[in-house]
């Protein structure tokens, strides 16, 4: 069994009067690339502010490597490095000068591993450059960068790909991937973008309104998602009262010629029969793959309507609340 | 090492260089002024009242003696507050005291630092400001004995005049240290600049307004603002010794109170910018 790194025990934090993160208990194990999801306002940002130290809890505690980020907050990001939410610098500094008193921060480090971790983002070029001139994606690359600076085991990155082009997204992900597989980094990485987080992660942790409300590896959560059917049909909404009577059936989405529906495959040909019998036309049936996407949007519209529920409102309405 | 990064963030911070400009700026219009008017009339003509006048008083000792008077309630603690105020607020504004916070530094050494950071720039810019004010008197109108007119006429040679400006611009550092401590305090509360600065501001007009109103007499001595021209006890003959170490212990209470605030609520808050 590989070592916990990052584990929360029952963190919560209350603003005034509001609950940002709700008894949230989470484990992250050594090579672990951890994905941290959930709707904006969720809580994943909170939750990171309290892993760094940044933010006290009302409840409950962190700990990195097995110490506590409150009490032993020093040796407890020493092996640490962190992104969090967009990256700001000092701008009458250049990117060097910027990452020389980042590193004084964190200990101190050599010049040459500035410059080695200024390549891996793509700046060395504008390593002398004050960061006022720079993007925001070049700033994102540098939050990345001094992320890195001092060799951390643990990579805390909060939406490391925000303003980056498609090929800046790209390196980025492949720079995760190279941290975790060649240099066996643990990386915990909040993201909006679902197929970034599918191509990159090993596990991941979703959270709504503050609570988790889901967390495994990744192929046994699209697994367990796996057994969604597309039906291309000539008429929808007949095709759903139809396949509404399956038994254990149930319909994910529809567009205007097709339902995607969860249903157990020996139940296939009876969906299949009972279509044709109905006078629906078939055109075809397709068994769709299961991505995170699905899998994350399903989830979070579950628990809204959950919520909805015990707040006596219909789905409609909870669809717009949540809208809203 | 911390001390030395919060020291190179503000040299090369282009705000810091306001106060050193203003100052220069005001001791210019100051010397355009004394060229072009007679705004020491009264004092010459106290002058010939009682002596035989030959030169005149008019000189480096004389401007950078002058130049307290006419700065300790304005321009000095205004371009303080301004560095002081932006010491934990506009860094906690701009995110840079997130990427700061992230790494395993201590909250109260990162406090303690800049807060010293910022006693080295009151020092610099208000012995900056003497020094300016001295050359520059020295260039223009040379150098000489300091007359004083207050509460008779004191004059002071050459030699015993400088140590004793030496010895009011410190008194106006200390001053300046208890404006900008509270300009911290609240930079660390409010997590805003301008409001850190404003707010030190009223802080030290409120306090001084409060010492005017005779219902308040009781608390003119525990208020720092009635001892913000203990400095003038020193252009008298005895020096008020009791008096400026009384101005100088009540100004320190006052700054060691607001450091700690500032530094308790610095290390206790969340950062959420």
């Amino acid at each position: 069994m590989r070592g916990v790194v990052l584990e929360t025990k029952s963190l919560t934090k209350d603003f005034g009067g509001r609950r940002a993160v709700d008894d949230l208990s989470l484990q992250v194990h050594a090579g672990d690339v951890y994905g941290f999801l959930g709707p904006n306002g969720a809580g994943k940002s909170t939750t990171i502010r309290m892993l760094v130290g940044l933010v006290r809890p009302t409840r409950g505690s962190s700990r990195l490597f097995g110490m506590d980020v409150q009490a032993e907050r020093g040796s407890a990001l020493a092996r640490t490095g962190a992104l969090v939410e967009s990256p700001s610098f000092y701008k009458y500094l250049s990117a060097r000068e910027n990452l020389r008193i980042l590193a004084c921060l964190s200990g101190g480090c050599a010049e040459k591993r500035i410059d080695e971790v200024l390549d891996l983002v793509g700046l060395l070029d504008r390593a002398r450059d004050k960061v006022g001139c720079f993007s925001h994606g070049m700033r994102q690359r540098l939050g990345i960068a001094q992320a890195l600076l001092p060799d951390p085991e643990l990579i805390i990155l909060d939406e490391p790909t925000t303003g980056l082009d498609p090929e800046g997204m790209k390196h980025v992900r492949e720079l995760i991937v190279h941290l975790a597989k060649d240099l066996g980094k643990t990386i915990f990485l909040s993201s909006h973008l679902l197929h970034e987080v599918e191509q990159v992660c090993t596990r991941v942790g979703i959270v709504n309104r503050g609570k988790l409300v889901r967390e495994g590896d990744v192929s046994s959560l699209l697994g367990a998602e796996a057994g969604v059917i597309e039906f291309k049909v000539g008429d929808v909404v007949r095709a759903a009262e139809v396949l509404g009577t399956i038994p254990g059936g149930r319909i994910v989405s529809r567009t205007e010629s097709t339902l995607s529906v969860r249903i157990e495959p020996n139940r296939i040909p009876e969906a299949n029969r009972a279509l044709v019998q109905s006078g629906v036309d078939l055109h075809t049936v397709t068994a769709k793959a299961a991505s995170l996407e699905d899998f994350y949007l399903n989830l979070v519209q579950d628990c809204d309507d959950l919520d909805a529920t015990e707040r006596g409102m219909t789905s409609e309405e909870s669809a717009d609340a949540a809208q809203d | 090492m911390l001390l030395r990064i919060e020291f190179t963030k503000l040299w090369r911070k282009p705000r810091t260089y306001l106060g050193f400009a203003g100052m220069a700026a005001l001791i210019g219009l100051m010397f355009v002024g004394m060229k072009l008017g007679h705004p020491f009339r009264h004092i010459e003509e106290t002058l010939e009242r009682h002596f035989i006048v030959s030169g005149s008083f008019l000189n480096a000792e004389f401007i950078a003696k002058h130049l307290i008077h006419g700065v300790i309630f304005t321009f000095l603690p205004l371009f303080t507050a301004m560095v002081f105020g932006d010491l934990i607020a506009s860094e906690a504004a701009d995110g840079t005291m997130r990427t700061m916070l992230c790494r395993p530094v201590s909250r109260i050494r990162v406090g303690v630092a800049k807060y010293l950071t910022g006693v080295g720039y009151v020092g610099a810019l208000t012995f900056g400001t003497g020094l300016g004010a001295f050359l520059a008197g020295w260039l223009v109108f040379g150098k000489g004995n300091l007359v004083v007119v207050d509460n008779g006429i004191w004059i002071f040679t050459e030699a015993d005049a400088i140590p004793r400006l030496i010895a009011a611009y410190g008194l106006a550092a200390v001053s300046m240290l208890t404006v900008g401590s509270i300009a911290f305090a609240l930079s660390s509360l409010l997590s805003n600049a301008n409001g850190s600065i404003i707010g030190a501001m009223v802080a030290m007009y409120g306090l001084a307004v409060i010492g005017e109103i005779e219902y308040f007499e009781f608390l003119k001595p525990y208020l720092f603002t009635s001892h913000m021209d203990s400095w003038r006890g020193l252009f008298a003959d005895p020096i008020k010794t009791g008096d400026i170490w009384r101005a100088v212990g009540v100004m320190l209470i006052y700054s060691a109170v607001f450091c700690a605030a500032g530094l308790v609520v610095f290390r206790r808050k969340d950062v959420l910018s």
